[in-house]
């Protein structure tokens, strides 16, 4: 196994966890959304602990092992689809970081003060939450698809 | 074609193994919380899950595959899609005659008789281990796309 081949699957297998892991939780907001109360409540407990702890690192590992990929092959940082997806990368780590993480905490800390997910203060920063949380993930795939077919090559 | 198939089946696979990743760490968490009510939420939620998700998923990334393998110069042959063929029907062998109806079982063992009973963290402890296996099993047939042994 070349270093080439062993960080490529290493890039493949967490932005396999980052990208599949943002679609079942898309799953579980819309199934939580629907049941509303304690499973909304757990829901959002559940997304404090998996954004800093598993969608952050995750995509730090796509990162620098899709940097290490580019400097050791013959790819270059100026090539279309390495911009398209450093730039997608960008945007997604600076929402998720910036936009989806205070969110979630500051969901989290209304219904830890006992507000109820249906409160009107509180359901539509959920949905919006979640609704941002789709853009983000249709900038993922559309960085799958990218590497897939590697527009400019 | 081939780069249409290719994105259909990587965008499958991406589905499948992320969404495996991470039920593996929201499975962690609710068993961290000793809660009986997130345990239940979240066993029901992977029944359903393996019906409705990862089924699905594995059969279009089949699909794709084998339109990949047609329309391309691979053959069926070919040792490392031999290695995939047969790693894939070993994870949707364990995941619908073992993962799906053991996780109905514990779903029953859980409501009947709670989580502290033995028979009960059993199953959990041997739902848990088949779940690392399938993990495992994809990882393994990742190495194995981007490797390509025999090529």
């Amino acid at each position: 196994m070349t270093l080439y081949e062993l960080f490529k699957i290493i890039h493949i297998l967490a932005a396999s966890a980052w990208v599949g892991g943002a679609l079942l939780t898309q799953i579980q907001a819309a199934r939580a959304l629907k049941a509303g109360g304690a499973d909304l409540e757990h829901f959002m407990w559940e997304q404090q602990k998996v954004g800093p702890k598993f969608f952050a690192p995750m995509s730090l590992i796509v990162v620098i092992a899709g940097v290490v990929m580019v400097v050791d092959s013959g790819w270059n940082f100026s090539d279309l689809w390495i911009v398209i997806g450093i730039a997608a990368f960008v945007a997604t780590f600076i929402t998720g970081m910036f936009v989806l993480k205070p969110r979630v905490e500051g969901i989290v800390e209304l219904l830890q003060g006992g507000k109820s997910p249906s409160d009107p203060d509180v359901q539509p920063k959920i949905a919006n939450l979640i609704a941002t949380a789709r853009i983000d993930l249709v900038v993922l795939f559309i960085v799958v698809i990218d590497m897939v077919i590697k527009p400019g090559t | 074609m081939y780069d249409l198939m290719k994105t259909i089946h990587v965008v499958a696979a991406v589905v499948w193994i992320g969404g495996v990743i991470l039920s593996q760490v929201n499975g962690a968490l609710a068993a961290k919380s000793g809660e009986q009510a997130r345990m239940l939420g979240f066993i029901r939620f992977q029944a359903w899950l393996g019906k409705a998700y990862f089924a699905p998923a594995s059969i279009v990334l089949l699909i794709a595959g084998v339109v990949m393998v047609i329309d391309s110069g691979w053959e069926f042959s070919d040792l490392w899609i031999v290695i995939g063929i047969a790693l894939y029907a070993l994870s949707v062998i364990i995941g619908a005659l073992l993962l799906t109806p053991k996780s109905e079982q514990l779903t029953a063992g859980i409501e009947q008789k709670g989580m502290g009973d033995a028979g009960v963290q059993s199953l959990a402890g041997q739902l848990a281990l088949l779940s690392r296996v399938d993990l495992l099993i994809l990882v393994l047939v990742v190495i194995n796309m981007v490797v390509k042994p025999g090529v």
